[in-house]
């Protein structure tokens, strides 16, 4: 008896703490989802950039960086070069005066020319969505306990199923509640040690901010001091005396040596023109789960090393390995396709587990069960616009980047906009219609969407889908061949919506029991 | 207690008297544990969601709401008392 009341106070927490952080949680698990592909979704986003040129080598790209900077920037404080890469093709050169903001252009690597690509945030704006909805502080800690509620929900959700090998073999379509049972089920079991590692390491990521009682502890309010302890300060003044800058190139190779081959992936040149100039090689962390930059630094004027941190304090290299594993630098392309499938299937997790809660509380003749009428017909339409209207607003967020003029001033705010308005309208209009309708029509819109986004990119002055594939451009023909195939599902299940019958005439094959495995939600 | 004022009650239980619950065992951990600074932080800091996720279900699993603040408070409580000398202690250096 004592365990049973144990199990239902787990499916009591399971249902309610997953109803109503639920639609939050989908906007986070989505976005998160689409994060693993932000610079792809960047380079879409900036079709000027589509039709660049490769380097010929990483000295060449470097050489042209530095041509820009000596000619356009001589007297600042500190120069920013960022090599390419296969995920962002463009080399940066970034200046900044003092401790002032960094001014950033963006260069073709091949012809060392600016490339002036439109004003955007890319799939950076997923990325702020994903981490704080976009609201600052409150939105960190307004994820953070959505986060904190979904290892409370995986956790009495796996408290709450005696058979979780067999239900994930157990599939039975177009049963209404029990197909969305077992779809929650198996999709819940499939990415069970994936949502709880990334679910707990992205609560982990923000933790000095949320609970700080260790650092405060420790170092007072003395932040300063708690990452010096971590990443040592290698940087030093300059000496006021002129003397010239060593050519730049060739520091890459010293560097290498240092934090190993073809993994320097920027450098920081401060003082340039001063005695006391500093080349400072940072590494990338794409062959290690520790999301670390090793960093090495050498006199700008004789080439010397000077100093380097490749070691770390044992605690915060573990640290670390979570935030690495949260976004998933490591391991390339298959990892990255990794991480999104199983962001796809925790998002139909998510969903999956708000239709079968409205579901569920619906007899087959449309009496409403447990809860008011009203309270289910306003979790059926949040339901909608939590789930079709937030990738609806994803989706037009696209359309936005490629419709709004490429010089219209403040266009990555206005893209930003776009966004929240289709989100927000997609809520009334989810009110206002019939709950099937709803989900049907932003399905539909959505599918259509998805669907032309390759035409859409190629009539915009992206690179056209069949001309990137052929030369190979995987980020442009990703993005589209990806939103192409989340619009062909959406378009089924939009259309699959359509034809189901209603509810009240659902199929009662099965007693009413055996609708109610045990311990289920 | 009403049906919803519980239901409130209990939320309001996992969330902030887990959060306190956490704050405390974190800070009560990152003092006691004989390490250096940086790994005092980083250790502590990176166990903390155990706690709150725990905290959460004993919430929910607690026969009433008023045991639910219980369970959370008195350990808070508890952490508070055995992290005050080293606090002290480290105030005054």
């Amino acid at each position: 008896m004592k365990e049973n009341s144990f199990t239902q106070s787990m499916a009591w927490l399971h249902t309610w703490a997953g109803l109503v952080i639920g639609w939050l949680l989908f906007a986070i698990v989505f976005a998160g989802t689409l994060s693993v592909y932000a610079p792809e979704i960047t380079r879409w986003m900036q079709p000027e950039t589509h039709r660049a040129g490769a380097a010929p080598s990483r000295e060449a790209a470097i050489a042209v960086a530095e041509h820009w900077l000596r000619a356009h920037a001589a007297q600042a404080d500190t120069w920013h070069i960022g090599l390419p890469s296969a995920r962002a093709p463009l080399v940066e050169a970034g200046w900044r005066q003092g401790r002032g903001p960094e001014t950033e252009v963006h260069l073709d690597p091949a012809s060392g020319e600016v490339v002036l690509a439109r004003e955007t945030e890319g799939g950076e704006h997923f990325v702020r969505l994903h981490a704080n909805l976009r609201g600052g502080t409150l939105g960190v800690w307004v994820v953070t306990v959505a986060t904190v509620a979904m290892l409370a929900a995986i956790i009495s959700g796996i408290i709450i199923h005696k058979k979780i090998f067999k239900d994930f073999f157990t599939f039975r379509p177009g049963k209404g509640q029990r197909s969305w049972l077992d779809a929650h089920n198996a999709s819940g079991v499939l990415t069970l040690p994936f949502l709880l590692m990334i679910a707990y390491t992205g609560a982990t990521i923000a933790f000095m901010q949320v609970v700080p009682s260790g650092l405060l502890a420790r170092y007072g309010t003395n932040f300063g001091a708690a990452r010096a302890d971590v990443v040592r300060n290698l940087a030093q003044p300059p000496k006021h005396e002129a003397a010239p800058l060593l050519p730049l190139a060739p520091f890459l190779a010293r560097a290498e040596t240092v934090l190993g081959a073809q993994h320097v992936d920027g450098l920081v040149i401060r003082h340039p023109g001063d005695a006391g100039a500093q080349v400072e090689a940072q590494r990338d962390f794409s062959d290690r789960l520790a999301a670390v930059a090793d960093r090495a630094v050498f006199s700008g004027v004789d080439g010397r090393r000077l100093d380097q941190q490749t070691d770390w304090n044992g605690s915060a290299y573990a640290y670390r390995s979570l935030v690495g594993m949260h976004i998933a630098q490591f391991g390339g392309a298959w990892v990255y396709a990794l991480y999104f499938v199983s962001g796809l299937a925790g998002s139909a997790l998510v969903a999956t587990g708000l239709v079968l809660f409205t579901v569920k509380r619906k007899k087959a003749d449309g009496r409403v069960t447990e809860i008011s009428p009203r309270f289910h017909r306003a979790a059926e339409s949040l339901n909608v616009a939590a789930v079709a209207g937030l990738m609806l607003a994803c989706a037009a967020y696209l359309w936005a980047n490629r419709l709004l003029p490429a010089e219209l001033p403040a266009r990555g705010a206005r893209e930003i906009q776009a966004f929240f308005i289709v989100w927000l309208l997609t809520v009334p209009h989810a009110f206002l219609r019939p709950a099937r309708q709803a989900w049907r029509e932003q399905l539909l819109i959505l599918a259509l969407l998805c669907l032309l986004l390759p035409v859409l990119n190629a009539l915009t002055g992206g690179l056209p889908l069949p001309q990137a594939l052929v030369a190979g451009n995987a980020q442009v023909a990703g993005v589209d061949l990806a939103a192409f195939g989340l619009g062909a599902l959406m378009l089924a299940a939009a259309l699959r919506i359509g034809r189901a019958r209603p509810a009240r005439a659902g199929r009662r094959n099965a007693p009413a029991q055996a609708l109610q495995p045990s311990g289920s939600p | 207690m009403g049906r919803a004022a519980g239901i409130v009650s209990r939320v309001l239980a996992a969330l902030l008297g887990g959060w306190l619950l956490t704050f405390s065992a974190v800070g009560a951990a990152a003092l006691w544990l004989p390490a250096s600074n940086a790994h005092a932080v980083y250790a502590t800091g990176s166990l903390a969601f155990v706690v709150w996720t725990v905290a959460v279900l004993v919430a929910f699993a607690a026969r009433s709401a008023g045991r639910a603040w219980l369970w959370m408070l008195l350990p808070t409580f508890g952490l508070a008392i055995v992290a005050l000398p080293r606090l002290l202690g480290r105030l005054a250096s």
